[in-house]
């Protein structure tokens, strides 16, 4: 008796399926494209800069940084904040550990707030803002300046 | 009675007392002619496919919250720890400004002007049309719309147009602004 209409030493044809598997494959390795994991940074809004005082410090002794193209300025709208610092540039970089080291110094000394206040010139490119941002973010385990606030300087873009 | 058969093994006359030495059989070669070849066996290529195919299937369909990174748009690497939270996107590329993937101004088109009061208007009506869909997504029942923006910004943006694009958002409804970096891997 024959149930069905295959016989018993019949194969599938995988010929179809092989094909599609073969485009599909094509198909996937032209559309991959490198993912990396992202993470965020928070910046303050012009409204709530002000609110540096809630995290613990003075609000009034907000420090500025100034990025520009001989290194870093460092500001205070406060006088009895030492006036201005200056971290000159390392080499052809613009020294981070520096910068961290007198943030250090700046946040004890004056007993700041977690707030600063970040500009730069016009023309430095992001990734020097993110590396300041990164130095003045932690110091170890403890919170040094992560709230920031991005003011503008120079020549703005337009239209 | 049953004859005894002859056994497979030999002795050599001119050694007694060594090993029997067995007859070498010639091992059958599988040797098929044209017509004989019916088809070639699939089963391990089918196998190598579907792990491909498996594979690739798994890195496609990643989270859409990861941005694609290529050479006209590599954000810079950051130590911060904060995950990504999905806001309206702006995205600052080598090239141009694009609002959820499409591109509203080019690079080129933009000039630098002596003016703090300066945006782009172009932006700040997409931007503005983002927060009206957002807003009735809301109205809806969707979810609600905090005025949040995610800015990606190609490594070598240069600062002015960074606070640029802040400022120009912040004249369309949008009051958090969240960068969003490459993540610094531990070494």
């Amino acid at each position: 008796m024959s149930g069905g209409g295959s016989e018993a030493g019949e194969e599938l044809n995988l010929i179809p399926y092989l094909d599609i598997m073969v485009n599909l494959v094509i198909f996937l390795i032209f559309s991959f494209q490198i993912v990396v994991e992202m993470v965020r940074i928070e910046l303050l809004s012009p409204a709530y800069g002000g609110a540096a005082g809630s995290s613990g410090g003075d609000e009034n002794k907000m420090l500025t940084v100034v990025v520009t193209n001989e290194g870093y300025t460092l500001l205070s709208v406060d006088p009895s904040v030492r006036g201005q610092e200056t971290v000159p540039l390392k080499g052809t970089k613009h020294d981070v550990d520096a910068l961290h080291a007198k943030l250090v110094e700046l946040k004890d000394m004056f007993h700041l707030g977690n707030a600063m206040i970040l500009t730069a010139e016009s023309g430095v490119p992001y990734k020097t803002i993110v590396e300041t941002m990164d130095a003045a973010r932690t110091d170890g385990a403890i919170d040094l300046f992560p709230d920031v606030l991005l003011a503008r300087s120079g020549p703005a873009v337009s239209q | 009675m049953i004859a005894p058969t002859t056994p497979a093994t030999t002795f050599m006359v001119d050694n007694p007392y060594g090993a029997p030495r067995h007859k070498k059989r010639k091992r059958p070669t599988l040797i098929l002619s044209a017509d004989e070849i019916t088809g070639l066996n699939l089963t391990a290529m089918m196998d190598m496919m579907t792990i491909l195919l498996v594979f690739l299937v798994k890195s496609y369909a990643v989270d859409p919250e990861r941005i694609n990174v290529n050479e006209k748009l590599r954000p810079p690497v950051s130590t911060s720890t904060m995950e990504m939270k999905p806001a309206a996107t702006v995205t600052v590329t080598a090239d141009g400004i694009m609002v959820e993937d499409k591109l509203v101004v080019t690079l080129k088109e933009l000039n630098v002007k002596d003016t703090d009061a300066a945006f782009l208007p172009k932006l700040q009506d997409a931007l503005i049309s983002r927060a009206e869909l957002a807003k009735n997504i809301e109205a809806r029942g969707g979810a609600k719309f905090d005025g949040a923006m995610l800015l990606v910004a190609h490594e070598d943006t240069p600062y002015n147009i960074l606070t640029t694009v802040l400022y120009t958002a912040g004249q369309a409804q949008f009051s958090q602004f969240r960068l969003l970096l490459q993540k610094k891997n531990a070494k």
